[in-house]
């Protein structure tokens, strides 16, 4: 009973994989159109030999984490400081959420004025488009914090930091977690766009690279290097919010 | 006892949320070692009254003495036990007891009190997984563990059946004791207040309608006849005098119904 309920999700993926592969081999599906699976492993194979693939994967997730680690932290202070003090929230909130409502990819092409297709470029946007859903979802996890637990915090005399860490942070820390990874799929996501339109390595630049010579295999390749990257930060993400708020009700009992 | 200085006095305490009357005129003198249980219906202003002795409401008008001396902001001589609990849900049964402890010594007896309400093999479940009653057994650990000179209970066993209930009010009676509190305790519960209190201060309309004194030995036995005598008169005073009847009924349910 149980291996079956293992397998089960993974019965139409496959059956998928292996219709493609068919089709491609017969002839049915073009190769012009997308390439077999085993033309993308092998593909994949030659690039790891050459180097290029880790470089470039290596590239892309550094860019992320830099720039999500600059964006987030950012908005993680800020939110913290706005959530908590008042006066810094009246000076601060309201043009943040103005900034809030320019599409951050949208500043693409002056990106590029400013920093040509260099590191900076990337890691702006990034930053850029990270830093809201944290700087949202931390100063409304400080906001949202139960007024009674803060009373009670109050009577029991906890003052100052240690009301901060032991009452006000973790009260906020769902709200903040939901925030990163959001930020993480926003993470990936403007990457990519960045990475394809202005930059002379990483993922996106070897997909690019690969269309003009017409390799559709590095192409697809590219494609699904994403989405794992993006999977994989979100199973990350996932695992640290399980373990760091297991108190959760939603995670107890598993 | 009445020559000393009461600890806490309110002097015409009047209480008002918007419009609404809540407390209208409080004189209430407490004294080191008094246990005072508060009853009345629901909404009459019970917890309000709590707060105000916590310092965690201030009064619309009327004074707040503590030791003597006009009083604002929290009272340092109390802890509260709040009427909905209140434990951390990210902190286990041990370290919510454990807040706000400074001293070690304090620390090495949580496990002793959590054994006295009976949670002793509970240290280290979640707030989630535990039921109402044993939430509120958590959070009178903590604020028994701190044995503050002013011990204020605002229905502290509401969620406990009438055995468990009966073992709280010994370990509550024998802390008192022990530790020479001063405790109010809020109930519902009109025998809970008679077999524990040496006071008890009936709220009607926002001001007290009687304070009756328990002069009854502890620890004190239901069956005694003057233990009933005293619950049938402190009910039939909430209750106006729609209970005449049932008066020399001694036979009332243990506990009494909300
Ligand atoms: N912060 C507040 N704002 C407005 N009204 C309030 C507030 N706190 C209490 N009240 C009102 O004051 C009245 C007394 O409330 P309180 O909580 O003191 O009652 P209680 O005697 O403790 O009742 P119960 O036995 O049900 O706990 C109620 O009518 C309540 O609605
Ligand atoms: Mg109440």
């Amino acid at each position: 009973m149980k291996w079956k309920t293992k397998i089960l999700p993974w019965v139409i993926p496959i059956g998928l994989l292996l219709t493609w592969q068919v089709s491609a081999s017969i002839g049915i599906l073009s190769t012009r159109v997308l390439p077999n699976p085993l033309d993308i492993v092998s593909a994949a194979t030659n690039l790891t030999k050459s180097g290029q693939l880790p470089a470039d994967v290596w590239t892309s997730t550094k860019r992320a984490f830099v720039g999500f680690l600059i964006g987030g932290g950012l908005g993680f202070l800020l939110g913290l400081v706005n959530g908590i003090s008042k006066i810094s929230e009246k000076l601060l909130d309201s043009s943040i959420q103005m900034i809030r409502n320019i599409p951050h990819l949208a500043l693409l092409p002056i990106v590029i004025l400013w920093f040509g297709i260099g590191e900076e470029a990337k890691l702006f946007l990034v930053a850029l488009g990270t830093f809201f859903p944290i700087y949202l979802n931390t100063y409304h996890g400080i906001r949202s914090v139960d007024p009674s637990l803060i009373e009670m915090a109050y009577v029991y005399e906890l003052k100052g930091f240690s009301l901060f860490w032991h009452v006000i942070f973790p009260a906020a820390l769902p709200s903040i977690l939901v925030g990163v990874r959001f930020a993480l799929g926003i993470t990936w996501v403007t990457l990519i766009v960045a990475e394809t339109i202005a930059a002379d390595s990483g993922i996106g630049y070897m997909a690019m690279n690969a269309r003009e010579f017409m390799q559709l295999d590095v192409v697809v390749l590219s494609i699904l290097l994403y989405a794992l990257l993006g999977k994989l930060s979100d199973m990350i993400a996932k695992i640290a919010e399980k373990r760091l708020i297991k108190w959760h009700p939603s995670h107890q009992n598993e | 006892m009445a020559i000393e200085q009461p600890i806490v006095k309110l002097l015409n305490i009047r209480k008002d949320f918007g419009e609404k009357e809540v407390l209208r005129k409080i004189d209430l003198q407490i004294h080191q070692g008094d246990f005072i249980a508060i009853v009345g219906k629901s909404g009459c202003g019970k917890s309000t009254l709590l707060r105000i002795l916590a310092g965690l409401e201030a009064p619309t008008s009327g004074r707040l003495l503590v030791n003597g001396e006009e009083w604002r902001g929290r009272n340092r001589l109390a802890k509260i036990m709040f009427q909905d609990g209140r434990l951390l849900p990210w902190k286990n049964v041990y370290d919510n007891v454990a807040i706000g402890l400074k001293e070690e010594s304090q620390k090495q007896q949580i496990e002793q009190i959590l054994q006295q309400v009976g949670l002793g093999d509970r240290l280290h479940s979640w707030p989630s997984e535990l039921s109402g009653g044993q939430k509120q057994r958590v959070a009178l650990a903590r604020a028994l563990i701190h044995e503050p000179k002013l011990l204020l209970l605002d229905e502290p066993l509401g969620a406990l059946d009438a055995l468990t209930r009966i073992e709280m009010h010994e370990l509550i009676e024998k802390l008192w004791k022990e530790k020479q509190l001063t405790a109010i305790l809020v109930t519902h519960d009109v025998e809970e207040a008679v077999a524990l209190a040496n006071r008890v201060v009936i709220i009607e309309e926002g001001r007290i309608a009687l304070e009756v004194p328990v002069r009854l030995p502890y620890p004190r036995h239901r069956d005694h006849p003057l233990f009933m005598k005293l619950v049938n008169q402190i009910l039939n005073k909430i209750l106006g005098n729609k209970r005449m009847t049932v008066e020399s009924n001694s036979n009332l349910p243990a506990v009494e119904s909300q």
